[in-house]
């Protein structure tokens, strides 16, 4: 199967390891991919602080950059729910409103691929010790894909899941809110750490970049022993690792 | 006025109906009663003396306000010999009586399974009040005018409606004691209505 | 008090809530418990999903036929035998209130808990005509004795108060002499309060639902205290927001099942009163006169527009009860009456954008607010299209942050600015690096982050570095 992989702007800078296992995960599971070099970003900080018209030309390249791909997939559910709003921004566009359709239906977060394209619900892998799931606020609420990672993540050999207190409520970052809003931003990531921290794990897995990072910045402030992994990550150990 | 084209509103089940078929309403309106801290006698209307005895025992009749018409002759004499009847012939001086008073008995016109609530229709002078003042609200309540859920209640009202007949100017659904949790979210039973509420649940023996 | 509640920038409002230990600890104390006690009766009633998709379509029905149902209700009103006034504004409604008080000579009034009455300002406007006026819900009584403190939550106004602030305010403007108990706070407010409903003259509540087909005010309450003034004062008025109206009593149900449970997690509240005109003439207890007075303040100018939807609003509190935003500021540092979410995307509205910009930036759009609300709002969009009137319409965003979104524009639309330019960042990030993996003291906008949290640097290869690799590793294979 041909996936287009949209790697993400915060995986291409600064977690190149979540998109790394992206990849050989994806390639194990019989997938070929490709990745074309001309894209950059959704355009989710600008258009979720209100600019829409300088979020639009970041839009158009990705539509540009995506449109003739069969599965857009990313490992961010996030940035997955910014391509599928493409389909209302661009609706009353004459040029676009098609083409931004389509690349809204065919993308897909990560796991959502996983298991319902590929029907694959369990990998061989196997991380000895203890996690929480940070439940991304997008992925779960906009995307709807909540089961998807928990159901691949309760398949991994070794590994206990633990509940997380607290687990629905929002870490923090909510994109420009973090550096416009750090006050609150920063209570609110204080209060995820402190839930995570009590819940006494080795590991804090997620599917979304921006609250690894965000939530992963607290923990390291702290000096806290959790390691902080991107479900790919997980999923592409392999049983020896 | 137009009339205006309206697409019909499904309205979802509640989880009710299927406990109901189960379970007879009054099982599961007296369920539904405890939650909500009401005091629950089952009677029938045999003993429904001895149970009103029973509960307000010791309380002279000048301190129990009630409102019931047509009630069954035997209830009828009790009432007069042991309380103070609303008598709209007397103006204000009833609302004096409901603020003095430590028990106020009313009838229910209709019970809701669902959520433990009584329907008060006030209508035909009942009085606002003698639900309200008395510290102690005690509801007589007949087994078989208990419904469901809030749904029939309004679905009533609304035939009315439809039928011409309009609504009475003031219908209570009331649910236990009044309450408020505005002090740090702790719950204080008995704010500004009753502090207690009796039902007195009456069914014909099977 | 009006709409606006606290004045000067919503930063310092904030950052001085953010230090009120006790606020946070009883909102998020409170945010935890009702979000149980909603989950469990939603649960409980079961297909809660429909239940909210029902009360979404009746809601939008009304708003879109809101002059039909608008006509018909105050028909009803008046057949019933009672009053409509159609206040304008604020000011119209007061002075229309004023007016009634005036000519019945009432000096003693009793409120139950309304927010509509707050937004116009009407226990002020009734002072300065000398009237007594009390509220009596205990939550708005606690914090009218305490020299007005503005309501910090639309369900549970005074969610902000410790009950050792509480019996200190009543030893002092009440002569209590007991405990912080509750219990006994309450009690003592439920004697003082009985003098003050024996005596009044005139009953004021605020309205949950109109019914269009009958007329009828519908009040849900759990203390009894607005059965308490639609009892005993002779003349009843009630205030309502343009727009909570329902069309038959069948609706009523939906709407009234969708409230208690999404807004305290009771099946029912201890009371819901149906009110239809005034008393009857035979009967003894119950207002002799009734006026309704219908406030538009703004909400026409709403209808029509993108934000259309925040008129289905009940005012159920709990996208309140569920943002965790509002979890750490508290009511109060939205400056408004109406906080959280659903205040954030009403108060710009009516009140206009010039005091309340930054009210649609405090959201992190996690959309916890659209999940919950029983009538299914979108209220997350809805902040996020506040966000961008206010940056193409209004032009009140700072013009650093216009710059650089324009530069975001420019860069993330154009490889070779992009890959110039995230090479340039990395070697920027680095030299705030000091022999470590993360950032911990940044510059600028990345000082808000940094105060709390580390940044990551940028990797000295890029994923997409790696990615042209392995696909010539793999042409080669």
């Amino acid at each position: 199967m041909r996936v287009t992989l949209f790697s993400t702007c915060l995986i291409d800078l600064f977690q190149p390891s979540a998109g790394i296992a992206t990849v050989e995960l994806l390639e194990k599971l019989g997938c070929k991919i490709d990745y074309p070099t001309g894209q950059i970003c959704c355009g989710q900080p600008a258009y979720n602080s209100g600019y829409l018209n300088e979020a639009k030309p970041a839009m158009i390249h990705l539509l540009e950059t995506f449109q003739h791909a069969e599965y857009i997939v990313t490992p961010s559910g996030s940035c997955a729910v910014m391509l599928k709003e493409y389909a209302h921004i661009f609706q009353d566009d004459p040029k676009w409103s098609k083409i931004a359709k389509s690349v809204a239906d065919k993308t897909y977060e990560l796991t959502q691929f996983i298991v319902h394209v590929l029907g694959v619900t369990k990998i061989d892998t196997s991380l000895p010790g203890t996690a929480v799931f940070h439940t991304s606020c997008h992925m779960t609420r906009l995307l709807g894909v909540r089961e998807e990672p928990k159901q691949l993540l309760d398949q991994v050999a070794d590994l206990t899941m633990k509940p997380l207190k607290g687990a629905d409520q929002c870490c923090g970052f909510g994109g420009t809110f973090s550096v416009k809003m750090g006050d609150i931003s920063a209570e609110m990531v204080k209060e995820k750490v402190s839930n995570i921290v009590n819940a006494n794990v080795d590991y804090l897995i997620g599917a979304d970049c921006a609250c690894l990072m965000n939530i992963g910045g607290r923990l390291s402030r702290e000096n806290q022993p959790v390691q902080v992994l991107h479900i790919a990550e997980v999923l592409n150990r392999g049983m020896e690792g | 006025m137009n009339k205006l084209e309206r697409k019909k509103v499904e309205i979802p089940i509640s989880t009710v109906y299927r406990e109901l078929e189960t379970h007879s309403l009054k099982k599961v309106f007296i369920e539904s009663a405890k939650l909500i801290r009401a005091e629950i006698f089952e009677t029938t209307p045999a003993d429904l003396i001895n149970a009103l005895n029973l509960i307000v025992e010791g309380t002279h009749a000048n301190e129990i306000l009630s409102s019931i018409q047509d009630a069954p002759k035997k209830l009828e004499n009790w009432l007069q010999q042991h309380t103070t009847k609303w008598d709209p012939t007397l103006g204000n001086k009833n609302i004096q009586t409901a603020e003095q008073a430590k028990f106020g008995i009313t009838y229910c016109d209709q019970a809701l399974a669902e959520s433990g609530t009584v329907v008060l229709l006030n209508e035909n002078n009942k009085g606002r009040s003698v639900s309200l003042l008395p510290e102690i609200h005690i509801v007589l309540i007949l087994a078989n005018t208990i419904v469901p859920r809030l749904q029939e209640s309004m679905r009533k009202l609304h035939e009315r409606i439809k039928e011409g007949k309009g609504v009475p100017s003031c219908i209570n659904y009331i649910t236990g004691p009044s309450n408020s949790a505005d002090i740090e979210s702790y719950l204080v039973v008995g704010v500004h209505g009753p502090l207690r509420t009796i039902y007195v649940i009456i069914e014909e023996e099977a | 008090m009006s709409i606006k509640i606290k004045a000067g920038p919503f930063k310092k409002r904030m950052t001085a809530e953010l230090k009120n230990d006790f606020m946070r600890k009883a909102v998020s104390g409170a945010q935890d418990g009702l979000g149980a006690r909603r989950n469990l009766a939603t649960e409980q009633l079961g297909e809660w999903e429909k239940w909210r998709e029902a009360g979404q379509e009746i809601r939008q029905h009304t708003v879109n036929n809101l002059a039909h149902y608008l006509e018909q209700f105050s028909e009803q009103v008046t057949k019933s035998g009672g009053h409509v006034y159609f206040a304008k504004d604020d000011q119209e409604a007061t002075r229309y209130i004023q007016e009634v008080v005036q000519k019945k000579n009432a000096k003693k009034i009793v409120k139950a808990k309304s927010m509509v009455t707050e937004e116009i300002g009407l226990n002020a406007a009734l002072e300065s005509i000398g009237c007594e006026v009390v509220e009596t819900d205990l939550g708005e009584f606690i914090l009218q004795v305490d020299d007005h403190d503005p309501p910090s939550h639309i369900v549970v106004p005074a969610l902000h108060k410790k009950k050792e602030q509480i019996r200190d305010v009543f030893v002092k403007k009440l002569g209590y002499t007991k405990s912080a108990d509750p219990d006994e706070l309450a009690k003592h407010a439920r004697y003082t309060l009985r003098e003050k409903f024996l005596q009044a003259d005139v009953g004021i509540t605020g309205c949950n639902f109109g019914v269009a087909e009958s007329g009828t005010i519908c009040l849900v309450t759990n203390e009894g205290n607005a059965r308490l003034v639609t009892t005993i004062p002779k003349t009843q008025i009630t205030v309502m927001g343009m727009e909570r109206l329902v069309p038959t009593f069948e609706d009523l149900d939906v709407m009234v099942s969708l409230l208690t449970r999404a807004a305290v997690g009771q099946r029912i509240t201890s009371y819901v009163t149906l009110l239809t005109g005034p008393k009857k003439q035979q009967e003894v207890d119950g207002p002799e006169e009734l006026h309704v007075v219908i406030v538009d303040n703004g909400r026409s100018k709403i209808l029509g527009t993108d934000f259309q939807e925040i008129l289905q609003c009940i005012r159920c509190g709990a996208c309140l009860n569920v943002c965790p935003v509002y979890r750490h500021i508290g009511g109060h540092a939205y400056g408004s009456i109406y906080p959280g979410p659903v205040g954030a995307v009403l108060t710009p509205l009516l009140d206009g954008y010039e005091d309340h910009k930054d009210l649609p930036y405090a959201s992190t759009l996690c959309g916890a607010c659209t999940d919950v609300c029983p009538v299914k709002i979108p209220l997350h969009g809805l902040l996020l299209k506040h966000r961008q009137v206010i940056v193409e319409t209004e032009g009140k965003a700072p013009i650093s942050e216009r710059l650089m979104m324009k530069a975001f524009g420019f860069g993330a639309s154009t490889n070779s600015v992009y890959t110039g330019g995230s090479k340039i960042a990395a070697v920027s990030l680095k030299m705030l690096l000091k022999n470590k993996q993360m950032i911990s003291n940044g510059p600028g906008l990345l000082k808000e982050w940094t105060n709390s949290r580390d940044f990551p640097t940028p990797k000295q290869s890029r994923f997409r570095d790696w990615m042209k690799d392995h696909e010539e590793a793999k042409s080669h294979e």
